[in-house]
Protein backbone atom coordinates (compact mmCIF):
# COMPACT_ATOMS: atom_id res chain seq x y z
CA UNK A 1 0.00 0.00 0.00
CA UNK A 2 1.40 3.63 -0.81
CA UNK A 3 1.69 6.49 2.12
CA UNK A 4 -1.42 8.28 2.64
CA UNK A 5 -1.92 11.78 3.35
CA UNK A 6 -3.41 11.11 6.57
CA UNK A 7 0.46 9.37 7.30
CA UNK A 8 2.57 12.40 5.37
CA UNK A 9 3.12 14.14 8.49
CA UNK A 10 5.01 10.75 9.86
CA UNK A 11 7.12 10.39 7.33
CA UNK A 12 9.49 12.86 6.01
CA UNK A 13 11.91 12.80 1.95
CA UNK A 14 15.51 11.80 2.67
CA UNK A 15 16.01 11.87 -0.71
CA UNK A 16 15.03 12.30 -4.35
CA UNK A 17 16.36 9.58 -6.64
CA UNK A 18 16.45 9.64 -10.73
CA UNK A 19 14.68 6.20 -11.58
CA UNK A 20 14.74 6.60 -15.10
CA UNK A 21 11.32 8.54 -15.70
CA UNK A 22 9.69 10.90 -12.94
CA UNK A 23 11.95 10.69 -10.23
CA UNK A 24 10.90 8.92 -7.28
CA UNK A 25 10.53 10.41 -3.24
CA UNK A 26 12.33 8.09 -0.76
CA UNK A 27 10.51 8.69 2.64
CA UNK A 28 11.60 7.44 6.01
CA UNK A 29 9.72 7.01 9.04
CA UNK A 30 10.68 9.94 11.28
CA UNK A 31 7.90 10.29 13.92
CA UNK A 32 9.05 10.84 17.41
CA UNK A 33 12.27 12.67 15.42
CA UNK A 34 13.16 15.74 16.11
CA UNK A 35 15.32 17.37 13.74
CA UNK A 36 17.78 19.25 16.30
CA UNK A 37 21.13 18.14 14.22
CA UNK A 38 23.00 20.66 12.43
CA UNK A 39 21.97 19.17 8.87
CA UNK A 40 19.28 17.39 8.05
CA UNK A 41 21.13 14.56 6.42
CA UNK A 42 22.62 14.11 10.10
CA UNK A 43 19.34 13.27 11.32
CA UNK A 44 18.04 10.99 8.60
CA UNK A 45 21.53 8.99 9.38
CA UNK A 46 20.51 9.23 13.07
CA UNK A 47 16.80 7.45 12.44
CA UNK A 48 18.64 4.90 10.22
CA UNK A 49 20.32 3.71 13.14
CA UNK A 50 16.90 1.76 13.67
CA UNK A 51 16.32 -1.43 11.21
CA UNK A 52 12.79 -0.87 10.91
CA UNK A 53 13.36 2.67 9.16
CA UNK A 54 16.06 1.05 6.39
CA UNK A 55 13.48 -1.62 5.73
CA UNK A 56 10.37 -0.30 5.48
CA UNK A 57 10.13 3.06 3.28
CA UNK A 58 7.39 4.18 1.27
CA UNK A 59 8.94 5.04 -2.78
CA UNK A 60 6.21 7.52 -4.50
CA UNK A 61 6.82 9.35 -7.81
CA UNK A 62 7.43 12.85 -7.19
CA UNK A 63 3.84 14.09 -8.89
CA UNK A 64 2.25 11.88 -5.94
CA UNK A 65 2.99 14.60 -3.67
CA UNK A 66 0.48 16.82 -4.91
CA UNK A 67 -2.41 14.86 -3.54
CA UNK A 68 -0.77 13.82 -0.63
CA UNK A 69 -0.01 17.99 0.50
CA UNK A 70 -3.31 18.87 -0.84
CA UNK A 71 -4.48 18.99 2.32
CA UNK A 72 -1.45 19.27 4.54
CA UNK A 73 0.46 21.70 3.13
CA UNK A 74 3.63 21.98 5.50
CA UNK A 75 4.30 24.46 7.84
CA UNK A 76 4.66 28.39 6.29
CA UNK A 77 8.24 28.89 5.27
CA UNK A 78 9.54 31.90 7.53
CA UNK A 79 12.67 32.23 5.03
CA UNK A 80 15.25 30.45 3.30
CA UNK A 81 19.14 30.65 3.92
CA UNK A 82 21.92 30.90 0.85
CA UNK A 83 25.17 30.85 1.16
CA UNK A 84 28.83 30.81 0.34
CA UNK A 85 29.76 27.74 2.84
CA UNK A 86 31.68 27.72 5.67
CA UNK A 87 30.54 30.69 6.54
CA UNK A 88 27.97 31.00 9.40
CA UNK A 89 24.90 29.91 8.06
CA UNK A 90 24.78 27.02 9.72
CA UNK A 91 24.43 28.44 13.07
CA UNK A 92 21.52 31.03 11.71
CA UNK A 93 20.01 27.41 11.21
CA UNK A 94 20.75 25.97 14.22
CA UNK A 95 19.74 28.95 16.22
CA UNK A 96 15.99 30.06 14.48
CA UNK A 97 15.97 25.96 15.19
CA UNK A 98 16.08 26.74 18.98
CA UNK A 99 13.12 28.72 18.90
CA UNK A 100 9.93 26.15 19.97
CA UNK A 101 8.28 27.47 17.21
CA UNK A 102 10.57 26.87 14.37
CA UNK A 103 11.58 23.83 12.08
CA UNK A 104 14.85 23.94 11.31
CA UNK A 105 15.72 22.36 7.83
CA UNK A 106 19.11 22.42 7.51
CA UNK A 107 20.38 21.67 3.55
CA UNK A 108 17.74 18.74 2.78
CA UNK A 109 19.22 16.73 0.31
CA UNK A 110 16.29 16.30 -1.16
CA UNK A 111 15.67 19.22 -1.74
CA UNK A 112 18.63 20.10 -3.76
CA UNK A 113 18.05 16.96 -6.20
CA UNK A 114 14.45 18.31 -7.06
CA UNK A 115 15.61 21.87 -7.68
CA UNK A 116 18.30 20.46 -9.95
CA UNK A 117 16.56 17.72 -11.40
CA UNK A 118 16.66 17.39 -15.25
CA UNK A 119 13.21 19.30 -15.79
CA UNK A 120 11.82 22.39 -17.05
CA UNK A 121 12.36 25.84 -14.58
CA UNK A 122 8.63 25.29 -14.12
CA UNK A 123 8.52 21.80 -13.19
CA UNK A 124 11.34 21.95 -11.13
CA UNK A 125 9.86 24.71 -9.22
CA UNK A 126 6.28 22.81 -8.91
CA UNK A 127 8.86 19.91 -7.63
CA UNK A 128 11.00 21.91 -4.85
CA UNK A 129 7.37 23.60 -3.57
CA UNK A 130 6.08 19.89 -2.99
CA UNK A 131 9.01 18.53 -1.57
CA UNK A 132 10.05 21.64 0.76
CA UNK A 133 5.95 20.97 1.99
CA UNK A 134 6.67 17.47 2.58
CA UNK A 135 9.72 18.45 4.62
CA UNK A 136 7.83 21.08 6.81
CA UNK A 137 5.34 18.52 8.44
CA UNK A 138 5.70 20.17 11.56
CA UNK A 139 8.16 17.79 14.00
CA UNK A 140 6.12 18.94 17.86
CA UNK A 141 2.58 20.66 18.22
CA UNK A 142 4.08 23.69 18.95
CA UNK A 143 6.11 24.41 16.05
CA UNK A 144 4.34 27.69 13.44
CA UNK A 145 6.87 28.48 10.93
CA UNK A 146 9.89 26.96 9.30
CA UNK A 147 13.03 28.00 8.24
CA UNK A 148 15.15 26.07 5.40
CA UNK A 149 19.26 26.47 4.50
CA UNK A 150 19.88 25.02 1.13
CA UNK A 151 23.23 23.75 -0.24
CA UNK A 152 25.48 25.82 -1.00
CA UNK A 153 25.49 25.51 -4.78
CA UNK A 154 21.06 26.30 -4.59
CA UNK A 155 21.84 30.10 -5.17
CA UNK A 156 22.82 29.30 -8.48
CA UNK A 157 19.18 27.90 -9.48
CA UNK A 158 17.78 30.99 -7.10
CA UNK A 159 15.56 31.75 -9.66
CA UNK A 160 13.59 28.26 -9.43
CA UNK A 161 13.72 29.11 -5.85
CA UNK A 162 12.09 32.34 -6.27
CA UNK A 163 9.12 30.73 -8.56
CA UNK A 164 8.46 28.35 -6.18
CA UNK A 165 8.21 30.54 -3.13
CA UNK A 166 7.91 34.06 -4.74
CA UNK A 167 6.78 35.84 -0.82
CA UNK A 168 10.09 34.18 1.21
CA UNK A 169 12.52 36.34 2.05
CA UNK A 170 15.85 35.51 1.14
CA UNK A 171 19.25 36.17 3.38
CA UNK A 172 22.21 35.34 1.85
CA UNK A 173 25.10 34.70 4.06
CA UNK A 174 28.95 35.24 3.04
CA UNK A 175 32.50 35.58 4.28
CA UNK A 176 35.80 36.18 3.13
CA UNK A 177 36.67 33.80 0.89
CA UNK A 178 40.13 33.02 1.56
CA UNK A 179 38.78 31.86 4.92
CA UNK A 180 36.23 29.70 3.69
CA UNK A 181 39.26 28.04 1.06
CA UNK A 182 41.12 27.79 4.14
CA UNK A 183 37.97 25.65 5.78
CA UNK A 184 37.53 23.70 2.57
CA UNK A 185 41.51 22.70 3.02
CA UNK A 186 41.02 20.69 5.79
CA UNK A 187 37.78 19.12 4.86
CA UNK A 188 36.09 19.85 1.42
CA UNK A 189 32.20 20.41 0.74
CA UNK A 190 30.91 18.56 -2.15
CA UNK A 191 30.45 21.17 -4.00
CA UNK A 192 34.30 21.68 -3.52
CA UNK A 193 35.11 18.43 -5.18
CA UNK A 194 35.86 18.28 -8.82
CA UNK A 195 32.78 16.65 -10.88
CA UNK A 196 30.01 17.18 -8.07
CA UNK A 197 28.79 20.53 -10.20
CA UNK A 198 29.17 20.31 -13.65
CA UNK A 199 31.00 22.70 -15.89
CA UNK A 200 28.26 24.93 -17.06
CA UNK A 201 27.03 25.16 -14.03
CA UNK A 202 30.46 26.90 -12.63
CA UNK A 203 30.23 29.17 -15.85
CA UNK A 204 33.25 27.63 -17.31
CA UNK A 205 32.45 27.90 -21.29
CA UNK A 206 32.43 24.70 -23.68
CA UNK A 207 35.85 22.66 -23.45
CA UNK A 208 37.14 24.76 -20.96
CA UNK A 209 38.48 22.30 -18.21
CA UNK A 210 38.49 23.41 -14.60
CA UNK A 211 41.75 24.38 -12.95
CA UNK A 212 43.45 20.68 -11.83
CA UNK A 213 44.16 22.47 -8.33
CA UNK A 214 41.64 22.42 -5.94
CA UNK A 215 42.09 25.45 -4.14
CA UNK A 216 41.96 27.07 -7.56
CA UNK A 217 38.97 25.01 -8.57
CA UNK A 218 37.51 25.82 -4.71
CA UNK A 219 38.10 29.93 -5.80
CA UNK A 220 36.03 28.79 -8.90
CA UNK A 221 33.05 27.53 -7.47
CA UNK A 222 33.23 30.68 -4.84
CA UNK A 223 33.47 32.86 -7.52
CA UNK A 224 30.95 31.68 -9.55
CA UNK A 225 28.18 31.08 -6.52
CA UNK A 226 29.18 34.66 -5.37
CA UNK A 227 28.16 35.89 -9.25
CA UNK A 228 25.06 34.16 -8.79
CA UNK A 229 24.65 35.97 -5.44
CA UNK A 230 25.33 39.07 -7.12
CA UNK A 231 23.02 38.55 -10.29
CA UNK A 232 19.77 36.84 -8.55
CA UNK A 233 19.56 39.20 -5.31
CA UNK A 234 17.68 41.60 -5.47
CA UNK A 235 17.07 45.01 -3.26
CA UNK A 236 14.56 42.88 -1.07
CA UNK A 237 17.06 40.16 0.44
CA UNK A 238 19.43 40.24 3.10
CA UNK A 239 23.00 39.96 2.94
CA UNK A 240 25.04 39.32 5.68
CA UNK A 241 28.61 38.84 5.93
CA UNK A 242 30.01 36.05 9.15
CA UNK A 243 31.73 38.84 10.60
CA UNK A 244 28.44 40.84 11.57
CA UNK A 245 27.38 37.01 13.26
CA UNK A 246 26.36 36.29 16.10
CA UNK A 247 24.45 39.51 16.54
CA UNK A 248 22.77 39.50 13.01
CA UNK A 249 20.77 36.91 13.63
CA UNK A 250 18.10 38.14 16.17
CA UNK A 251 18.77 42.06 15.08
CA UNK A 252 18.52 41.80 11.39
CA UNK A 253 17.88 38.20 10.44
CA UNK A 254 14.91 37.38 12.58
CA UNK A 255 13.01 40.75 11.81
CA UNK A 256 13.70 39.96 7.82
CA UNK A 257 12.05 36.85 8.38
CA UNK A 258 9.33 38.63 10.00
CA UNK A 259 10.02 36.55 13.16
CA UNK A 260 9.47 38.87 16.45
CA UNK A 261 11.60 37.93 19.49
CA UNK A 262 10.57 38.21 22.71
CA UNK A 263 13.62 37.97 25.51
CA UNK A 264 13.36 34.04 25.67
CA UNK A 265 13.61 33.53 21.77
CA UNK A 266 16.76 36.43 22.01
CA UNK A 267 18.27 33.82 25.27
CA UNK A 268 17.83 30.70 22.91
CA UNK A 269 19.53 32.34 20.02
CA UNK A 270 22.42 33.70 22.46
CA UNK A 271 22.89 29.90 23.74
CA UNK A 272 22.76 28.93 20.11
CA UNK A 273 25.52 30.88 19.13
CA UNK A 274 27.50 30.21 22.01
CA UNK A 275 28.09 26.60 20.92
CA UNK A 276 29.81 25.41 17.56
CA UNK A 277 27.70 24.85 14.97
CA UNK A 278 28.12 22.18 13.36
CA UNK A 279 29.63 20.42 16.32
CA UNK A 280 27.08 21.92 19.48
CA UNK A 281 28.98 19.45 21.76
CA UNK A 282 31.84 22.69 21.91
CA UNK A 283 31.56 25.90 22.07
CA UNK A 284 32.49 28.07 19.48
CA UNK A 285 35.43 29.57 18.97
CA UNK A 286 36.09 32.57 16.46
CA UNK A 287 39.23 31.06 13.99
CA UNK A 288 39.34 34.06 11.73
CA UNK A 289 42.68 35.33 12.59
CA UNK A 290 43.79 31.51 12.47
CA UNK A 291 42.75 30.98 9.14
CA UNK A 292 43.74 33.82 7.74
CA UNK A 293 47.23 32.98 8.73
CA UNK A 294 47.37 29.79 7.39
CA UNK A 295 46.77 31.34 3.97
CA UNK A 296 49.48 31.57 1.91
CA UNK A 297 50.00 33.73 -1.36
CA UNK A 298 48.93 31.25 -3.98
CA UNK A 299 45.43 31.29 -2.19
CA UNK A 300 45.10 34.67 -2.41
CA UNK A 301 46.26 34.70 -5.86
CA UNK A 302 43.21 32.24 -6.22
CA UNK A 303 40.97 34.67 -4.36
CA UNK A 304 41.81 37.67 -6.29
CA UNK A 305 41.75 36.26 -9.58
CA UNK A 306 38.26 34.17 -9.24
CA UNK A 307 36.00 35.75 -6.56
CA UNK A 308 36.90 39.00 -6.14
CA UNK A 309 35.04 41.06 -8.72
CA UNK A 310 32.00 38.74 -8.40
CA UNK A 311 32.34 39.86 -4.18
CA UNK A 312 32.74 43.57 -5.83
CA UNK A 313 29.80 42.86 -7.76
CA UNK A 314 27.97 41.68 -4.64
CA UNK A 315 28.41 44.64 -2.45
CA UNK A 316 27.43 46.98 -5.40
CA UNK A 317 24.21 45.26 -5.68
CA UNK A 318 23.09 45.19 -2.19
CA UNK A 319 23.38 47.87 0.44
CA UNK B 1 1.74 -12.44 -2.55
CA UNK B 2 3.40 -15.89 -1.90
CA UNK B 3 3.99 -16.24 1.67
CA UNK B 4 7.25 -18.10 1.36
CA UNK B 5 10.31 -17.59 -0.69
CA UNK B 6 12.04 -14.25 -1.62
CA UNK B 7 9.01 -12.64 -2.22
CA UNK B 8 7.70 -12.90 1.38
CA UNK B 9 9.76 -10.11 2.26
CA UNK B 10 8.38 -7.63 -0.41
CA UNK B 11 4.74 -9.13 1.25
CA UNK B 12 5.68 -8.71 4.50
CA UNK B 13 6.75 -4.97 3.77
CA UNK B 14 3.61 -3.87 1.58
CA UNK B 15 1.59 -5.21 4.66
CA UNK B 16 3.79 -3.15 7.25
CA UNK B 17 3.50 0.06 5.53
CA UNK B 18 -0.28 0.10 4.93
CA UNK B 19 -0.41 -1.18 8.68
CA UNK B 20 0.41 1.65 10.93
CA UNK B 21 -0.13 -0.78 14.09
CA UNK B 22 2.57 -2.94 12.73
CA UNK B 23 4.61 0.21 12.34
CA UNK B 24 4.88 1.41 15.75
CA UNK B 25 4.99 -2.67 16.89
CA UNK B 26 8.04 -2.84 15.01
CA UNK B 27 9.70 0.51 15.40
CA UNK B 28 9.53 -0.29 19.25
CA UNK B 29 11.72 -3.59 18.85
CA UNK B 30 15.41 -3.75 19.95
CA UNK B 31 17.78 -2.47 16.77
CA UNK B 32 20.04 -5.53 18.33
CA UNK B 33 18.01 -8.62 18.15
CA UNK B 34 15.63 -6.52 14.96
CA UNK B 35 15.78 -9.70 12.83
CA UNK B 36 14.73 -12.12 15.40
CA UNK B 37 11.95 -9.91 16.70
CA UNK B 38 10.82 -8.86 13.14
CA UNK B 39 10.73 -12.36 11.78
CA UNK B 40 9.20 -13.72 14.53
CA UNK B 41 6.15 -10.91 14.09
CA UNK B 42 6.28 -11.53 9.93
CA UNK B 43 5.56 -15.48 11.38
CA UNK B 44 2.71 -13.97 13.62
CA UNK B 45 0.98 -12.43 10.26
CA UNK B 46 1.39 -15.52 8.26
CA UNK B 47 4.69 -14.51 6.41
CA UNK B 48 7.60 -17.58 6.25
CA UNK B 49 10.30 -15.47 7.04
CA UNK B 50 13.36 -15.96 8.89
CA UNK B 51 16.08 -13.89 11.35
CA UNK B 52 18.32 -14.48 8.78
CA UNK B 53 16.10 -13.33 5.99
CA UNK B 54 15.47 -10.11 7.76
CA UNK B 55 18.96 -9.72 8.66
CA UNK B 56 20.16 -10.35 4.20
CA UNK B 57 16.85 -7.61 3.81
CA UNK B 58 18.47 -5.33 6.03
CA UNK B 59 21.66 -5.43 4.89
CA UNK B 60 21.06 -5.08 1.67
CA UNK B 61 18.46 -1.97 2.36
CA UNK B 62 21.97 -0.32 4.03
CA UNK B 63 24.02 -1.35 1.46
CA UNK B 64 22.09 0.44 -1.29
CA UNK B 65 21.77 3.63 1.10
CA UNK B 66 25.35 3.64 1.22
CA UNK B 67 25.35 2.97 -2.76
CA UNK B 68 23.48 5.68 -3.48
CA UNK B 69 25.71 8.56 -4.81
CA UNK B 70 27.73 6.10 -6.86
Amino acid sequence: MGLTATEVGRWTPMRVYDAGGEPVVDWCHMAGIDFTDPFLDETVQRALRHPFRLLFRHQTPIGALDALLADRPGLPIAGIILHLSRCGSTLLSQAFGALPEILSLSEPAALSSALFADAVDAVRARWFRQVLAALAQPRRPDQRQAVVKLDAWAVLALPIVRIACPDVPVVFVHRDPVEILVSHQRHRGFHMIPGTLDAARLGLEAGQSPPTDRDEYGAVVLGRLLGAAAEHLDQHDLVIDHAQLPTAIADEVAPHFGLPLDKHGRRAIAAAAALDAKNPALTYEDDRAAKRARADGRLHAFVERWTLPALAALRARTP
Amino acid sequence: MPRVGSDAMAGFRAQVLGDERLQQELLALDPVTFAESASAVAVREGWSLTPADVEAAVGQARREWFERWV
